[in-house]
């Protein structure tokens, strides 16, 4: 049988294209960082968005790239380690991720080496010793803190009848049963629920708390009163009916905020920017007040200089630019974060008022939060052992016994901690 | 979902219409009929009407209740705010790389298994294709820590190499063809050709490939499809914020920048485009294929 | 001879035999990936064995599995039946039934999370219209399995469907007139003839649609996965699919030998429900015979 025109024609078209494919296979369309180049990875929110302009101008002789990825961050950037390639020169570590990353020290450049004592002076001691090793190591400079305050739609509560300035909010909800009072009229008169779910009492309660779920020396210390205390109150709350079970920071969050449905939310510093960007149209109607409760800390992250990068010297000079006093004002009136250096706070964009709070000055209202608000100790294991505790929650509002509900998650964490270490 | 069971429930009317048909029966029932085929055909592709309406309006009109049902005037500056964020041009570049080498690999390594295994006798036969029928079974969570670590070693992290190479070992495919091959690669014309003096690559070429065409299409489209959806794989190892596929992409557009919610949906818009218009323009050969080589 | 099934077996060997193995070994080791691994023996697979997260991904994994394969079968019989029947407009029909299936399945998984929002969704807004209260469908664990079994089911009900009418167009005239001529019915018809003859094509479909289903990721890490949860199966951790908890704990938390052990766990389970689900099909074709 002999192969026609036709045939070898395709035959030559097919086989370039087998071959075209081994050829691609062969070349690689990414590039790894090469040198000369500086990568910083941040997660959206993780400075303001003109710090982050602004530093690739000012380093655009070192090709400066900054990735914003959403998402899992700690995932791909722990993948990322893993994989060892297209490690970022800098990276933006998560407060909550922390604890975990203290564990791997090794992966990052110890910073005392790069910094002298005075220019680590500006930042709180307490926050250094988040990012610190058991054997001195510093591994993360502290972008911000975050401190909490309640945040609210004084026009909202303005036509509900209730108070709606920032004092006499405070006076109103100045303990979690008055606040849920005030949830309860909330509800009546507007119909709008006080917390986002039950998930969010039950943390900002902890946040608020000196124990948390794991103790420093790894003991489960998750049937604690304190837990327990947090655990009644987001049960109050569901019973109450003032939480709009939503999940936080989904469309379905965002829209009800764009709609009034979520007037209030207990929040750290840094929710300040997931509202701007959720609810862009709302400027000017939302105020901050003290948190029901006390004062909770929550978050406040870190940039990094992981150990395989091989200009150090100009990944610290980014970092300073991020974290300089005016950088961290800016970002603070564009997302919120609170400025983790004592130097920021007599900067001009800090005293003046802000926008999108109706000219209010809230950084005082921070600031008094930081004065009594807990620095506690957070287990690398955190995430898994209260995983439980909010998804036992959901249960309840969906119709679960409290008790079975409290039972099962207290089970739940502590094999979660067994499985974990 | 009313629809849907609304179609549901009207089944036994149209199984009637269909034997009804059979006999030539009266009209009524093929109007019922051909009502459910085309309300199921909007529930089909309202969607993606919907996706283009909440792509062509802004954040707000999006999370108006009640929404908003027609489309607005902001469409390409939705599209360009796309592009302008991700590099979405160069994250569909990567896919169609990657489904197409994948496609033509599967295709070119399985036909030739496939062939060898159904028309030759050799050695160990028997049991390589068992082997082939176990890995068949075997889902790929399984390998899926191992082969990031074999990426790691060999440097592939966050390339394409690290998708194609590892999705060019298809057993489905190489069963599949063995199937099709041996019901419609007569041994005869094999025959035929030895005596004509082919030798085996030139059999292959000349004899199985022009009969299982059909099965080649199917089996190519199904790849491509699967190559173009793959996620899990990509997620974890495409770790370059810059050379991403488009399922990625498209996952990173909706959690970075997930309040500009009109934006994210001008890009699943977009996402879903490409492998649209290419169906569209090949679509009866599409469906033919599929029917031709699913049956068989 | 051999040089032609070569390729092939290089490539499964480097990825797919070898991997499956290491992936064994692993399994009995705990490792970060980053530091070396350290031997425990069948420690993760004890650990396994106790972890209720593990059984409530399987849970709901198998909901997942349930609300979409089930309607999803008849409703693409149904639309083959109907499909089989229409002989206008046919390939328009068809097209439109399989435009579902080559969408890029993450965008849809977005479109669909904007759909069945709470506050804004279209859905919601049509139960609203039509008198019934709104479906919290994201924000309860069940909400959330029917959401994404309804995703599932939206695109893969017409490329099934499809399947089915190739198999009902491969069945001969004949079969029907000789049933016409022994007085069999419409629905005596389709059950006793069409149905059974179909069974190869719907023992495909169904082993298929079960390997695939029980092996489900994308759709509901898509739509669980927001700025504030990743990862964790969303409220109530009711979309965390057995293979979502595979990749949270493997990747996310970082546990590689305990992921591989979750792996393992996940490939017996499908491989007995399989079984299962092909004996169960072949078993009812033993019983219509006699």
């Amino acid at each position: 049988m002999r192969i026609t025109t036709k045939r070898r024609r395709t035959a030559a078209v097919l086989a370039t294209a087998v071959a075209a494919a081994l050829v691609l296979t062969g070349c690689s369309t990414g590039s790894s960082a090469s040198t000369g180049k500086l990568t910083a990875w941040l997660w959206p929110g993780a400075v303001g968005d003109s710090v982050v302009s602004s530093a690739k101008k000012e380093f655009a002789s070192d090709k400066l790239q900054v990735n914003v990825i959403g998402g899992d961050f700690k995932q791909k950037l722990v993948t990322t380690f893993t994989g060892k390639t297209n490690v970022p020169s800098i990276t933006g570590v998560k407060g909550e991720d922390m604890p975990y990353f203290l564990q791997q020290s090794s992966l990052f450049t110890d910073l005392k080496s790069l910094v002298p004592a005075s220019y680590l002076a500006q930042f709180p001691k307490w926050k250094l010793a988040e990012a610190t090793t058991a054997d001195g190591k510093l591994i993360g400079i502290p972008t911000d803190i975050g401190p909490s305050a309640l945040f609210y739609r004084q026009d909202v509560l303005a036509k509900a009848g209730l108070p709606s300035e920032p004092a006499a909010v405070a006076d109103a909800t100045s303990t979690w049963d008055k606040y849920f009072a005030f949830g309860k009229q909330l509800k009546e008169k507007t119909g709008a629920s006080l917390e986002v779910s039950t998930g969010d009492v039950f943390s900002w309660s902890m946040a608020q708390a000196d124990s948390g779920f794991v103790s420093k020396s790894g003991k489960f210390t998750g049937d604690s009163a304190t837990v327990k205390q947090a655990w009644d109150r987001a049960v109050t709350a569901e019973k109450a009916g003032v939480v709009a079970n939503i999940e936080d920071g989904s469309p379905d969050w965002a829209s009800a905020v764009n709609q009034g449905k979520l007037p209030t939310v207990i929040g750290a510093a840094w929710h300040a920017g997931d509202i701007k960007s959720a609810a862009p149209d709302t400027s000017g109607e939302w105020r901050v007040t003290a948190t029901p409760g006390g004062p909770g800390n929550a978050g406040g992250s870190f940039l990094t200089i992981p150990a395989a990068t091989s200009d150090k010297k100009a990944a610290l000079k980014v970092i300073e630019a991020m974290v300089a006093p005016s950088a961290q004002a800016t970002t603070y009136s564009q997302v919120g974060n609170f400025p983790s250096s004592s130097k920021a706070l007599t900067e001009s964009a800090l005293t003046k008022g802000d926008a999108f709070f109706g000219g209010q000055d809230t950084v005082s209202v921070f600031q008094k939060s930081i004065e009594s608000m807990p620095t506690k100790y957070t287990s690398p294991y955190d995430a898994q052992v209260s995983a439980p505790y909010l998804t036992e929650l959901t249960n309840v509002q969906t119709g679960k016994d409290p008790d079975k509900a409290w039972a099962d998650a207290v089970k739940a964490a502590k094999s979660a901690l067994e499985s974990a270490k | 979902m009313t629809v849907l069971s609304r179609s549901t429930t009207a089944a036994p009317a149209s199984r009637a219409a269909v034997t009804r048909r059979r006999r030539r029966g009266p009209g009524a029932p093929r109007v019922v009929l051909y009502t459910l085929l085309t309300v199921g055909a909007v529930v089909s592709i309202f969607p993606l009407y919907w996706l283009f309406v909440m792509a062509s309006n802004t954040t707000s009109d999006i999370y108006k209740s009640p929404p908003v049902f027609v489309p607005g005037p902001w469409l390409f500056d939705n599209i360009g705010q796309v592009f302008d964020k991700i590099d979405f041009g160069g994250a569909l570049l990567n896919t169609v790389i990657v489904s197409c080498s994948v496609t033509v690999l599967v295709l070119f390594f399985d036909s030739l298994a496939a062939f060898t295994f159904a028309k030759f006798d050799f050695p160990l036969r028997k049991t390589l294709f068992t082997i082939v029928l176990v890995t068949f079974m075997l889902p790929m969570q399984l390998s899926i820590i191992p082969q990031f670590i074999t990426m790691t070693n060999l440097g592939w992290v966050g390339h394409l190499q690290a998708l194609i190479v590892p999705a060019a070992a298809n057993a489905f495919g190489i069963f599949w063809l063995r199937q099709y091959i041996l019901s419609s690669v007569p041994d005869e014309l094999m025959d035929a050709a030895m005596i004509d003096g082919a030798g085996f690559f030139r059999q292959w070429w000349t004899v199985c490939i022009p009969l299982i065409r059909p099965g080649l299409g199917f089996l190519g489209i199904f790849t491509f499809i699967g190559s173009w959806n793959d996620y899990l794989w990509p997620l974890i190892v495409l770790n370059d914020p810059n050379h991403l596929t488009l399922q990625v992409a498209m996952a990173q557009l909706n959690t970075t920048f997930a309040n500009n919610y009109s934006m994210v949906m001008a890009g699943a818009l977009l996402s879903v485009l490409p492998l649209l218009v290419v169906f569209l323009i090949g679509a009866r050969q599409f469906i033919g294929d599929i029917a031709k080589g699913a049956i068989k | 001879m051999y040089l032609a099934v070569a390729p092939f077996f290089i490539l499964f060997i480097v990825f797919g035999l070898y991997p499956t193995l290491y992936s064994l070994v692993l399994s009995f080791q705990d490792w970060n990936g980053l530091g070396d691994p350290t031997w425990v023996g069948l420690q993760n697979f004890q650990k396994l064995f106790a972890d209720p997260t593990f059984y409530l991904s399987i849970r709901n994994t198998f909901v997942i599995f349930a609300l979409s394969t089930f309607p999803m079968l008849v409703i693409a019989i149904v639309i083959a039946a109907m499909l089989n029947s229409a002989v206008r407009y046919s390939t328009a029909f068809r097209i439109a039934y399989f435009i579902p299936n080559i969408t890029s399945v993450v965008a849809m998984a977005v479109l669909f999370g904007s759909i069945f929002g709470q506050n804004f969704g279209l859905a919601n807004t049509l139960l609203h219209a039509v008198g019934l209260p709104a479906v919290p469908w994201l924000s309860t664990p069940f909400g959330i399995q029917v959401t994404v079994s309804l995703l599932i089911t939206y695109q893969w009900t017409g490329y099934n469907a499809i399947i089915f009418l190739a198999g009902m167009q491969s069945i001969g005239g004949e079969v029907y007139e000789a049933a016409k001529i022994d007085g069999a019915g419409a629905f005596r018809s389709f059950f006793s003839i069409t149905l059974p003859l179909l069974r190869p094509t719907v023992i495909f479909v169904l082993v298929v649609s079960t390997i695939t289903g029980l092996q489900s990721f994308t759709e509901a890490q898509v739509l669980t996965t927001t700025a504030g949860s990743t990862n964790s199966g969303g409220a109530g951790q009711g979309g965390l699919t057995m293979v979502l908890y595979f990749y949270q704990q493997a990747f996310g938390f970082n546990r590689f030998g305990y992921g591989a052990a979750i792996a393992w766990g996940v490939f017996l389970i499908v491989v007995v429900f399989t079984i299962i689900s092909w004996r169960f099909t072949a078993g009812r074709k033993e019983e219509a015979r006699s």
